[in-house]
C-alpha cells in the first residue's frame, strides 16, 4: 500500500511473465519519442513496453492499466532549462527503491554552445540521487543507438532477465568517485 | 527606353532563371521562335539585354508594364501589403479590366502623375500597376500596385509615397464610386492570407469547417489520397503499440480545445502582430512600487515570425501556454487586424479598444 498516491513505487503491482516496462520521463522536445523508438528497434526475447511522460506525477486515469515500471529513464537537455526543472521536480516524486539501480539520467546537448547549466550542476544532481549518468545525443543516429542499447541492458537487469544479476549488484559494483 | 530597360532588368533579377521562360510564355508577347532564340544559360544581365533588344524590335513599351505586373503577381511575398476598405452606399468594384484601365488613365493622365497604367485579372482579383513615366531613374519602390476584389469593398495596396497617397485615394474613390477609404490595420507579406482574413472575416477559426469546400479540393480526388495516408499511418503505429504516452488523454483534450478556438486547418500567415498599450500600469502585483502612478504607461508588444497565428496555436499544443487561450489572442483570426491599440476606457468615448 503506497503511503502517498503520487509517488511511483516499484512493488505495488505484480510483474508479468516475459514482460518488461520502461518509463521515460523528460520535458517536451528533448527526444523521448526518438529514443524510445530506437530502443524498440533492438530485437529482444521478451515483450518490452515503453511509456513516455513529460512530468510526474503520472495521470491517475491510466493507473489501472499500467504495468509494473521496471526502469525509469530521466532525460534532460543541457540547452533547455525547463527540462532540468522538470527532471528535478519529478525526481522527488519517485520512491527511494527506484534509486538502487532502477533509474538513470540521460543528458543530451553536452557539446552545444548554448548551454544553460554547468556540468557540475548535472553531476551534483546525479550524485545526490545516486543515478548513473549517461551522456549522448539523441539527434545523431549512432549515438542514439548506443544510448538505446545501454538503457536496454539496464532495463533487462532491472526486470530480472539477466541470470544472477540484480540491479543492486550492479549498483554496488558501480564506481562512484567522491569529490 | 531607359525606363523599359530598367523594368526588364528588375523583373529578370527578381525571378529565377528557370522561371523566366515560363514567365515569358505567360506574358504572351513573344512567339515560340523568339523564346527559343534566347540563350537562357547566359547571365541574367545578358538575358535582360536580349529581351530588351527583342522588345525594341517589336516596339513594346506599355506591355513591359504587363510583364512587371505578372512578375509581381508571382512574387507577391517580397512586398509589404496593406488592406483598405471602401465605404459608401455602393462601391462598384466589379469593373472590367479594360474599362478600369481606361477610367484610370482618363483620371490620371491629365494630372501627369501616373502615366503608365496596367490592369490585369489574376487569381480572382483585378491587379492595377501604376507608374510615372517621367520619373528617371527607375525605382522599383515608385511603382504602385493595387488589387481590387470584385463585388467586395476591399482593396489591397503596397507602400506608396505619402504625397501621392492623398491624390491616389481621391482617384480611387472616384473610380470605384465610394465615399471614403478606411485603412484597416491589416498588413503583411503573404497576399492570399491577407485576402482570406479580410474577405472571409466571419468564417475564420472554427467556422472554417462550414466554408464551401469546392474551391479547396476536388472531393473525388482527395478520397484516394486519404486511403494512402491511412495505410502509411497504420504502418507507423505498429511499432507504436509498444510505445505509449502517459499524457495522451490530456494532449487530446488540449488539441480539442485548440481546434475549437482556432479551427483544425492551417492558419493564415501573418508575419507581425502588434499591440499598442496606452494604459495605466497594470502589473502592480509584480512591481508594487508603481502603485501610485496615474499617468499612462506606453508599451508595445510585438509577435513576429514566419506565421504568428500558427505559432500561437503551437504554443498551446506544446503546453507552453495555459488553455483556454486569452481572448485577445484567440480571436485575432476573426478581427481582420494586425495592429491593435488598447487605450484607457473613457466614459465619453464609445469603446475602449479600436
Amino acid at each position: 500500500m503506497a503511503s502517498d498516491d503520487r509517488t511511483l513505487t516499484p512493488y505495488n503491482v505484480l510483474p508479468n511473465r516475459q514482460e518488461a516496462s520502461l518509463l521515460v520521463v523528460g520535458a517536451e522536445g528533448v527526444g523521448k519519442h526518438d529514443l524510445s523508438l530506437a530502443v524498440l528497434k533492438i530485437p529482444v526475447q521478451f515483450s518490452l513496453q515503453i511509456r513516455t511522460a513529460s512530468s510526474l506525477p503520472l495521470p491517475t486515469e491510466n493507473a489501472d492499466l499500467r504495468p509494473r515500471i521496471d526502469f525509469i529513464c530521466f532525460i534532460m537537455s543541457m540547452t533547455d532549462r525547463e527540462s532540468i526543472q522538470v527532471v528535478e521536480k519529478s525526481l522527488s516524486l519517485v520512491d527511494v527503491k527506484y534509486f538502487l539501480g532502477r533509474a538513470c539520467l540521460v543528458v543530451t546537448g553536452v557539446h552545444s554552445h548554448k548551454k544553460m547549466t554547468d556540468l557540475d550542476q548535472v553531476t551534483a544532481l546525479a550524485d545526490s540521487f545516486n543515478l548513473p549518468l549517461v551522456f549522448g545525443e539523441v539527434k545523431s543516429e549512432k549515438e542514439r543507438d548506443q544510448l538505446a542499447r545501454r538503457i536496454l541492458t539496464m532495463t533487462e537487469v532491472a526486470a530480472g532477465f539477466k541470470n544472477h544479476v540484480s540491479p543492486l549488484l550492479v549498483e554496488s559494483t558501480r564506481l562512484v568517485t567522491t569529490s | 527606353m531607359e525606363v523599359e530597360k530598367a523594368v526588364v532588368k528588375s523583373v529578370i533579377s527578381k525571378c529565377r532563371i528557370r522561371d523566366i521562360e515560363l514567365l515569358l510564355r505567360k506574358w504572351g508577347w513573344f512567339s515560340d521562335e523568339d523564346i527559343k532564340k534566347l540563350n537562357f544559360k547566359a547571365t541574367k544581365k545578358e538575358i535582360a539585354s536580349q529581351i530588351v533588344g527583342l522588345c525594341q524590335d517589336m516596339g513594346l513599351k506599355q506591355e513591359i508594364g504587363d510583364l512587371d505586373l505578372l512578375c509581381t503577381q508571382l512574387h507577391s511575398s517580397s512586398r509589404k501589403w496593406t488592406v483598405l476598405k471602401l465605404k459608401g452606399c455602393q462601391p462598384k468594384t466589379d469593373l472590367d479590366p479594360q474599362e478600369l484601365q481606361d477610367r484610370l488613365l482618363a483620371l490620371l493622365e491629365p494630372e501627369s502623375i501616373y502615366s503608365v497604367v496596367n490592369v490585369k485579372s489574376y487569381a480572382g482579383a483585378t491587379w492595377i500597376r501604376l507608374y510615372r513615366l517621367e520619373a528617371v531613374p527607375y525605382r522599383a519602390t515608385d511603382v504602385v500596385y493595387i488589387l481590387a476584389y470584385p463585388h467586395t469593398p476591399f482593396l489591397i495596396t503596397c507602400r506608396m509615397k505619402v504625397k501621392m497617397q492623398e491624390m491616389l485615394y481621391s482617384v480611387l474613390l472616384e473610380v470605384f464610386e465610394a465615399e471614403e477609404i478606411k485603412e484597416l490595420q491589416l498588413t503583411g507579406h503573404h497576399l492570399p492570407s491577407l485576402a482570406d482574413l479580410a474577405l472571409q472575416q466571419t468564417s475564420q477559426g472554427p467556422f472554417h469547417a462550414y466554408r464551401d469546400k469546392e474551391e479547396d479540393e476536388n472531393p473525388l480526388v482527395s478520397s484516394k489520397s486519404h486511403k494512402k495516408k491511412a495505410s502509411a499511418e497504420a504502418k507507423e503505429r505498429e511499432i507504436d503499440l509498444r510505445l505509449q504516452d502517459e499524457h495522451q488523454a490530456e494532449k487530446k483534450r488540449r488539441q480539442d480545445r485548440l481546434d475549437s478556438t482556432f479551427g483544425s486547418h492551417t492558419q493564415p500567415t501573418l508575419e507581425k502582430l502588434e499591440y499598442k498599450l496606452d494604459l495605466r500600469f497594470r502589473g502592480t502585483t509584480f512591481a508594487p512600487g508603481m502603485k501610485g502612478r496615474r499617468e499612462v504607461f506606453r508599451c508595445r508588444v510585438k509577435f513576429e515570425g514566419p506565421s504568428v497565428l500558427e505559432g500561437t496555436k503551437n504554443l498551446g499544443k506544446t503546453g507552453l501556454a495555459t488553455l483556454p487561450m486569452p481572448r485577445h489572442l484567440a480571436r485575432v483570426h476573426s478581427l481582420a487586424k494586425n495592429h491593435f491599440t488598447i487605450a484607457e476606457m473613457d466614459s465619453s468615448k464609445k469603446s475602449s479598444s479600436k
